[in-house]
Parts: structure tokens; C-alpha cells; sequence
């Protein structure tokens, strides 16, 4: 089978300047990528030019094969969704008023959801936990409820491929422990490809299959298998730090450790 | 089988609380139709000369007093296009307010605070002092002109709030303050250049806002712009739903984010410039309303926009209401009155939704 996302020489970035230049790579159906890299080294550039937020200035994006640029809005957020990082909302939205935004790509103007795009919020939110959150307020619930939330909403698109910036961050270890185990079990139950920017390097290599490791300057490092892609050479010439890389007895994965500065 | 013996037992559990949810909904509208009709009729009997009802009647029930008689005259011409106005420009500024406090992601967004008013009446200034009602037969120059500037001022306040794709609420607020500081300057230095004679009383009078200038021609003038406006508004509204998430977010899910926006400022600058061209500047309507409605029937723009029109129309009548019928002899500016109860509102909820907002 043809990989399910396909960069191919992709440069992209704002103002016609790239932050990430020449990337190629491909994610294979149900893959479980983490995205890795040292802090402006374009990670969330390149996930938001996956998700066709940001054109590319150079590069094609295949999607099932199919050119990203010629599919319209719609039909992508049919195929992808998203969950930004931010979480700020505005307005005291319901945590069900904000899962069934998700249905924006199949419903009409004007018309209220119809039965089948309450079953597919029901099951976004009962995949996610989240049905007891239906009528509250999602500005007074906790950060990672609301992330729960927002992942329902995206899970309401139906979407092949999920697309995640930072889903751990500022999260205590319960709440990043709830959603990397979630994910995992959305890849391994559902099929779904999963791609997620993460800070930390000892998440990644606990939930992801693969890890891309990107460099300082925006250029791809290396790809593969989390325990190939994380070893102390590679981490320390893109992070310009030295480092430890064990397997840790208890998880078996890769386990990133180092020392403070005298 | 069993998932979906799942699914049938919790759509059974789900459709009471959308229910309740619905009804809910159907109650405030009801109780909102209902004020609307009772605001109406005493905004119609009120004011500086209280028009007796069973006198009214009498004169109505008389085929050649029905047209022609003492009150019914004061009711027909004079205080029925007066509250009809209000009512229209209520709807307008609510409805403006609606829209840009889901585009700004803010609730203190409001046309006035943004300086879209004072666009709007430099627009109309600017018309009235190049005489421009004489060339343009077909088409109202003054709410034209009104629409154009309302609308440059909400792209120029967008434009500058707008950092790496983010709305910047400090930005937001100080930019409209800093533009309408400029335009109220402009439409000073054009009375003092103009030579058009009566200039200076219509921009003193737009500077207020108010209504002792209604009359049927325009209810006319502001009708068609108030429509489509809201209707515009009203049409985007789950657009509008997805972008409170954010542009980000927004676009994931398939809008045209960009798109969207220049129809809704469009929107808002329409409707807030016809207001602004019969009826002056009146501010903070647009900012109580919407917040009001809101906590009522919640953020959802589908119930949210045509909810706020209405209660838009009831605040400005009410208002309106008591602006002629609080002192003797004369009447005191609507705009007054609304920034009585408005910039309370505002400071109220600066201070109490900074941790949310900022």
C-alpha cells in the first residue's frame, strides 16, 4: 500500500521565508509518528503545512496519493483534523456544542446536525471519555478535560489522519499519561495515523512507533524507529547538549537522562 | 450488534438534555417576543406628549378621524416610524456587536468601542459636507459613505490587532480608541473647513445619537442595509461557532477563514452604518446586548445572532422610551443614555474577565 502522507521536497514558512526547508519523508497507514526537534526548529511549521494551514513555498504534500493543494478545504478536514495547541476559548461553550463543530465538513448551512452526526458525536465522546462533560461550561472545566474535548472534536470529523501540536503540554503526568494512552489506542484500535509535535523526548518514545527527529535549521535529521532515531549521537547534535539514552527496565523504550551544568 | 444496541441506549439518554437544551431555547424567544410586543406598544403610547389610549380608540373606530385625528396623526407619522427606527437600529448595532465579538474572539468587542461608529459617521459627514446627496440619485450617499467608512475603520482595527495570526486584545481595544480619538478630529477639522451651513448641528447630533430625527423616509433609508446586514451575519453563524476556537482550529474543520471575515466585517459595517446615518452614534448597545443574550440562551451564534436582534430592538425602544420621556419639555440623547448604563457594563467586565480574556 502507498503511504498515507507524502512530502516530497517541501519547504515551508511565513513571509516567503522557510523555517523548514526540503523536507521528504512518508507516513505509512497507521503510523504513529512524533514529530522531535530543538525549540524554533519549524515542528509546528511542518505540522500545520500537513494540515494545509500554511502552503507550501516549495514541495508537494500527497494525501492517499492525492495532491493536498487540489483537495478543497472540506474535503481535507473530512481526511485530517487538527488539534492546535491553543486551547483558549472565548466564549462558555458546551464540551457538546464544541464536539459537534467537528461536523462543519459534512453539515449544510443552516441546518441542524441530523441523526448520524449525533451518533458520530456520541461516539467522539464516549472514545474520548467525555460524555459527562456534554453540558458543562468548557472554560469550567480542567486543562485536561478541555483537551479531551478538543480531541473529540477532531475525533467528529471522522478523520484518517490525526494531526496533534503539543497535546502534553501543560498537562500534570496524570492527564499526559490519560491522552498518550488514548492515542495509542485510537492507532491501535481504529486504525487512525497519528502525527504529534512533542516537546518531550521521553513521551515521544513512549507512545510513538517513529520518531522524526528535525535539526536546528529546519532540515529532517533522521527518521525511523524510535529506539534507531533516539540514540546520544543523534540527540546531542541536534540539541547541541550531551545526554544519556537507556532502555528503561520498566518500559522497555528509550529513556533520555542528563546531567546539570557544574 | 451490541455496539449498536450501545449507540440506540445512548441516544435514548442524550435526547432529553437536547431537549431540555431546545425548550429552553423556545421559552426565551417566546418571553423575548412577547417583551418586544409589550416595549413596543408602551414605546408608542410614551413620551413627551402621552397619547390616551381609549381617546385612540375612539379616534380609530371613526372612519374620518382614523387618518386625520389629533392622535392618531402624533401616532402614525410622528411616534410609530420613531419606534420602529429604534427598533431597526437596536437590532443593527446588537447584531454588529454579535459579529465582532465572535470575530475578535472578545467580548468587549462593541462597533463603538472599535471606532466602526465613528467611521460611520465620518463617512456621512464627509457626504453631507461635499453635498454629495445631489449627484448620487439612485443610491443614499449618506449611508453609502457611512458604510465605507465603517467598514475601513473595522479592517484598519483588524489589520493592527492582528499578530501571527492571533487577535491581540490590548491591541484590539487601544487601536479602536486611538482610531476613533483620529476620526472624531476628522469630523471636527471638516465642520471647520466646510462651508455647508447647518453641518455643524448634524455632526453635534451624530455625535449623540439619537432619534428625534425620525420619520418614515428613515425607517426606509435604514430597513434594507439592517436586513441584509443581520441576515449576513445570521448566515455565517456556525462559522463564526468554529472560529471562537480559533482561526486555527477553524480552518482544520473547512472554512474559509478568510473569506468568512471580509463577509462578516462587511456585515457589521453595513449594519452599523446605516444605524449610524439615521440615528448618529449611540455606543455600548452592541456590547451589553450580545453579553446579555449570551449568559440567557448561550454562545451558540445560530440562536445567539437573531436572539440578539431582538433583544436589541427592545433595549433601544426601552431606552429611546425613557430618553424623551424623562425630562419636561425637551428630550435628552439616547447616546447619553446608553454610555450611562454601557460604560459601567464595560468596566465591569474588564475587571472580571481578565483571566479568561487577556
Amino acid at each position: 500500500m502507498s503511504a498515507h502522507i507524502e512530502l516530497n521536497g517541501v519547504s515551508a514558512g511565513y513571509d516567503g521565508n522557510p523555517v523548514i526547508r526540503d523536507i521528504t519523508f512518508e507516513v505509512p497507514y497507521g503510523d504513529f509518528l512524533a514529530i522531535l526537534g530543538p525549540n524554533a526548529s519549524g515542528k509546528t511549521t511542518l505540522l500545520r503545512t500537513m494540515a494545509r494551514l500554511l502552503p507550501p513555498l516549495a514541495g508537494s504534500i500527497h494525501l492517499g496519493g492525492r495532491n493536498l493543494s487540489r483537495l478543497s478545504s472540506r474535503k481535507i478536514a473530512r481526511i485530517v483534523a487538527l488539534v492546535p495547541q491553543e486551547d483558549h476559548i472565548g466564549f462558555d461553550f458546551t464540551g457538546l456544542e464544541i464536539v459537534a463543530m467537528g461536523r462543519y465538513p459534512y453539515m449544510q448551512r443552516l441546518s441542524p446536525p441530523g441523526p448520524d452526526d449525533w451518533q458520530r458525536i456520541e461516539q467522539a465522546m464516549r472514545r474520548t471519555n467525555t460524555q459527562h462533560l456534554r453540558n458543562r461550561s468548557v472554560n469550567a472545566i480542567s486543562g485536561g478535560e478541555r483537551k479531551r474535548i478538543l480531541l473529540s472534536r477532531a475525533l467528529a470529523q471522522e478523520p484518517e489522519v490525526l494531526l496533534l501540536d503539543e497535546p502534553t503540554s501543560n498537562l500534570d503526568i496524570n492527564y499526559q499519561k490519560e491522552i498518550l494512552s488514548l492515542l495509542r489506542r485510537l492507532n491501535d484500535e481504529h486504525q487512525l495515523t497519528v502525527v504529534l509535535v512533542i516537546h518531550d523526548i521521553n513521551l515521544a518514545a513512549l507512545a510513538a512507533k517513529r520518531v522524526l527527529l528535525l535539526s536546528g535549521e529546519g532540515r529532517l535529521h533522521s527518521l525511523g524507529e524510535t529506539e534507531t532515531v533516539l540514540t546520544e549521537g543523534a540527540l546531542e547534535s541536534v540539541y547541541g547538549t550531551e545526554v544519556h539514552v537507556e532502555t528503561s527496565p520498566q518500559t522497555h523504550r528509550p529513556h533520555v537522562t542528563f546531567e546539570l551544568d557544574e | 450488534m451490541d455496539n449498536m444496541a450501545g449507540i440506540m441506549e445512548e441516544r435514548e439518554n442524550e435526547c432529553p438534555g437536547e431537549q431540555i437544551r431546545r425548550g429552553r431555547t423556545a421559552v426565551i424567544f417566546a418571553g423575548l417576543g412577547l417583551l418586544l410586543l409589550a416595549v413596543f406598544s408602551v414605546s408608542l403610547l410614551w413620551g413627551s406628549a402621552n397619547i390616551p389610549w381609549r381617546e385612540l380608540a375612539a379616534e380609530m373606530g371613526h372612519a374620518e378621524t382614523r387618518a386625520s385625528g389629533r392622535w392618531s396623526e402624533i401616532l402614525i407619522n410622528i411616534r410609530l416610524p420613531r419606534v420602529l427606527l429604534a427598533a431597526l437600529v437596536g437590532a443593527s448595532l446588537a447584531c454588529a456587536g454579535a459579529c465582532l465579538q465572535g470575530v475578535f474572539r472578545n467580548p468587549m468587542a462593541d462597533p463603538y468601542i472599535l471606532g466602526v461608529s465613528a467611521g460611520g459617521a465620518v463617512g456621512a459627514t464627509i457626504s453631507m459636507a461635499f453635498r454629495l446627496d445631489r449627484h448620487l440619485p439612485f443610491l443614499n450617499p449618506l449611508t453609502l459613505f457611512a458604510f465605507l467608512g465603517s467598514f475601513a475603520t473595522a479592517g484598519i482595527v483588524y489589520a493592527f490587532s492582528l499578530r501571527n495570526g492571533r487577535i491581540q486584545v490590548t491591541t484590539l481595544l487601544l487601536t479602536g480608541l486611538a482610531l476613533s480619538a483620529l476620526l472624531s478630529a476628522i469630523m471636527s477639522f471638516i465642520v471647520v473647513v466646510s462651508v455647508v451651513e447647518d453641518l455643524a448641528q448634524t455632526v453635534y447630533f451624530w455625535l449623540l445619537g439619537g432619534f428625534y430625527r425620525a420619520g418614515w423616509k428613515e425607517v426606509g433609508q435604514v430597513l434594507p442595509a439592517t436586513l441584509v446586514g443581520c441576515l449576513v451575519i445570521w448566515f455565517f453563524s456556525r462559522e463564526l461557532n468554529a472560529m471562537v476556537l480559533g482561526d486555527e482550529t477553524a480552518r482544520s474543520v473547512g472554512v474559509d477563514v478568510e473569506r468568512t471575515k471580509k463577509w462578516l466585517l462587511v456585515a457589521a459595517a453595513l449594519a452599523c452604518a446605516s444605524s449610524v446615518s439615521v440615528a448618529g452614534i449611540i455606543g455600548f448597545v452592541g456590547l451589553i446586548t450580545p453579553h446579555v443574550v449570551r449568559l440567557l440562551i448561550g454562545p451558540d451564534h445560530r440562536v445567539l445572532v437573531p436572539a440578539s436582534a431582538i433583544a436589541g430592538a427592545i433595549f433601544m425602544m426601552g431606552c429611546d422610551t425613557i430618553a424623551r420621556s424623562i425630562t419636561p419639555k425637551t428630550e435628552i440623547p439616547v447616546g447619553i443614555l446608553t454610555a450611562f448604563l454601557g460604560v459601567p457594563f464595560f468596566l465591569y467586565l474588564m475587571k472580571t474577565s481578565r483571566n479568561i480574556y487577556f
